[in-house]
């Protein structure tokens, strides 16, 4: 358990201003106040601002002057939604600007290029756990080769590969498997009908070893891209929490983590139907370069056209980010290094970025990347980022 | 949502910049204020709310409304000053900071709860007359300070004093009765 982790209530600097505050308490504050400067901050701003009152005056001018500072440096009024090619520097110009903007002068950083304190941090590898129908499980790495028969169906995993071929009959009752991909995974997987899948970091795909009866279904928890075999015959769905998506033989990525608020489907080629499990008459249909985005909280699909190639691209071994916010590139950057993120500004997470990069470089590099276009630094600790 | 707000956000998705002009002059210093309420400083609130603008001006088209523009503005900076306070390691469990945004405010229609607004309501009466007067004039008619010194015939720092004590026993009354558990 990391040593500076006390966490208050707000009650307890209200009542620190109001002097009701207990032994007890006056020490757990302290114990806070201790863990660092930004919590000594907060607390003399508390102060000030309830013995004084606000700094702020809802002047027009002074409205008005922020108005134009947005508007010079940060409001476009045109989006450019067909060149998304925007090369590194050119954006650095861009994100330069509102990081001045934004930032007051005062606080700028000079190093941008990450501090190694640790060991290196690794990008991911090709690695998943294997379950069969009868709940044993294997280890696949890169490095094993396996020969499993489950139920008459052949299961190959030989590098980072695994594969299954019909051999028998099907048998009376379908048998499922679940391949787990960790955080700082990856994995490629051929099901028994010819259907191609790549599966990212933090991922989890439930199938039937062979597909009987008229359809076939799997279960996801997180991101795969799908490279489905057709058959007009038997339609592929794939369940995602309370999406389902149907397609007949097509590709696509879908991003379903369960942290996150949004499933989304991106359709390379061919054509989806995506709905919701429990009301299969809301449905969008998909064609290739569009993207469906269901909100899980609000009940609705809705869909964009997009470039698909940023979406899958971490297929071909790239992340691709196009005027990403920082907050968003690291959630991605996490699950794949397997680290943890801290920002100590919020004005951080709202920067944003475009940019091409290679995903098995290590992570220092890829940081420094980042930084180099910016006024941040990042410091690491094992697993651990912080960014100020 | 209402019609008024299909408007405005329909003008919004289409970067008409005028209105989002008008949006910004509208909302800008009540967001600031309500925003003061969680962090206590000006510049941290400013930079959040800035850059809320830039976010919705950029996303507009992929967003969805559920109540109103105003709504989603409010409900965005609450989130944003709440994710700024937990990498604080500082929770509110007891809603003292909302209770602190909410009487910045002052237009407490959007907070889709008739319990505040009564309690608040109830709290402001039991101020000393001059008190209420002045503070009603503040956060419920929006009044600038000038004008409410000029209407009262009182310097203006007589009206921050008032306006700063007013607060004060409002928080006091407010949070010492059991009905914080209204608030959420």
């Amino acid at each position: 358990m990391p040593k500076d982790q006390t966490i208050i209530d707000f009650e307890i600097i209200w009542k620190k201003i109001n002097h009701t505050l207990t032994e007890k308490e006056e020490l757990l504050l302290s114990q806070w106040l201790n863990e660092s400067p930004s919590h000594q901050r907060y607390l003399e701003k508390a102060m000030h601002y309830y013995q004084k009152g606000s700094d702020f005056t809802d002047h027009k001018t002074e409205t008005d002057l922020v108005w134009n500072r947005l508007k010079n440096k940060g409001l476009k009024s045109r989006r450019n939604k067909s060149a998304w090619i925007i090369s590194l520097s050119a954006a650095a110009a861009a994100i330069f600007l509102i990081v001045t903007f934004l930032f007051p002068p005062t606080k700028i950083e000079v190093t941008p290029i990450a501090i190694n304190r640790g060991e290196l941090i690794k990008p991911g590898t090709r690695q998943a756990t294997l379950i069969l129908n009868d709940g044993s499980v294997h280890d696949l790495t890169a490095t094993k080769n396996l020969v499993l028969n489950d139920g008459g169906t052949e299961i190959k995993s030989e590098g980072a590969k695994l594969e299954y071929t019909e051999k028998e009959s099907a048998p009376s009752e379908t048998m499922y498997n679940t391949l787990r991909i960790p955080r700082g995974g990856e994995f490629f997987l051929q099901l028994a009908d010819g259907t191609k899948v790549w599966l990212n970091s933090e991922t989890v795909l439930r199938y039937p070893v062979q597909f009987d009866g008229n359809e076939r279904r799997v279960e996801l928890t997180g991101e795969a891209f799908f490279e489905v075999a057709r058959n007009e015959k038997k339609p592929f769905l794939v369940e995602s929490g309370e999406q389902v998506i149907k397609v007949l033989g097509t590709e696509f990525n879908i991003s379903s983590y369960k942290e996150e608020q949004f499933i989304y489907t991106t359709l390379l080629k061919g054509s989806v139907e995506v709905f919701f499990k429990n009301k299969p008459e809301i449905k969008q249909t998909l064609k290739p370069n569009e993207q469906s985005k269901i909100n899980n909280a609000e009940r609705t699909i809705s869909k964009t056209e997009v470039d698909p190639y940023q979406f899958i691209a971490w297929k071909e071994g790239r992340f691709v980010f196009k005027d990403e916010n920082l907050g968003e590139i690291m959630k991605t950057l996490s699950k794949w290094y397997n680290v943890e993120v801290v920002f100590d500004r919020e004005a951080l997470r709202n920067i944003r970025f475009t940019g091409d990069l290679q995903r098995y470089s290590d992570f220092g590099d890829v940081l420094e990347k980042i930084g180099k276009t910016n006024e941040m630094k990042f410091i690491i600790e094992n697993k651990k980022i912080t960014i100020r | 949502m209402q019609i008024e707000d299909k408007l405005l956000f329909n003008e919004i998705k289409n970067r008409n910049l005028k209105v989002y002009e008008a949006l910004f002059n509208d909302y800008y210093p009540h967001l600031v204020r309500f925003a003061e309420g969680y962090l206590f400083d000006k510049q941290e609130c400013e930079d959040i709310i800035q850059n809320l603008f830039i976010h919705f001006w950029e996303n507009a088209d992929k967003i969805s409304l559920d109540h109103s523009v105003r709504s989603y503005f409010f409900q965005s900076v609450k989130n944003r000053c709440l994710n700024h306070l937990r990498d604080l390691n500082i929770r509110d469990r007891h809603n003292l900071l909302y209770l602190e945004g909410l009487l910045n405010v002052g237009e407490y229609s959007e907070f889709q709860n008739p319990e505040i607004i009564i309690h608040i309501n109830a709290a402001i009466a039991q101020l000393p007359e001059q008190m209420a007067k002045i503070f009603k004039l503040k956060y419920l008619e929006g009044k600038k300070i000038s004008e409410i010194a000029q209407i009262n015939q009182i310097t203006e720092n007589t009206v921050k004093t008032q306006l700063l004590r007013a607060k004060g026993k409002l928080r006091k009354l407010l949070t010492e009765t059991t009905s914080l558990n209204f608030f959420f």
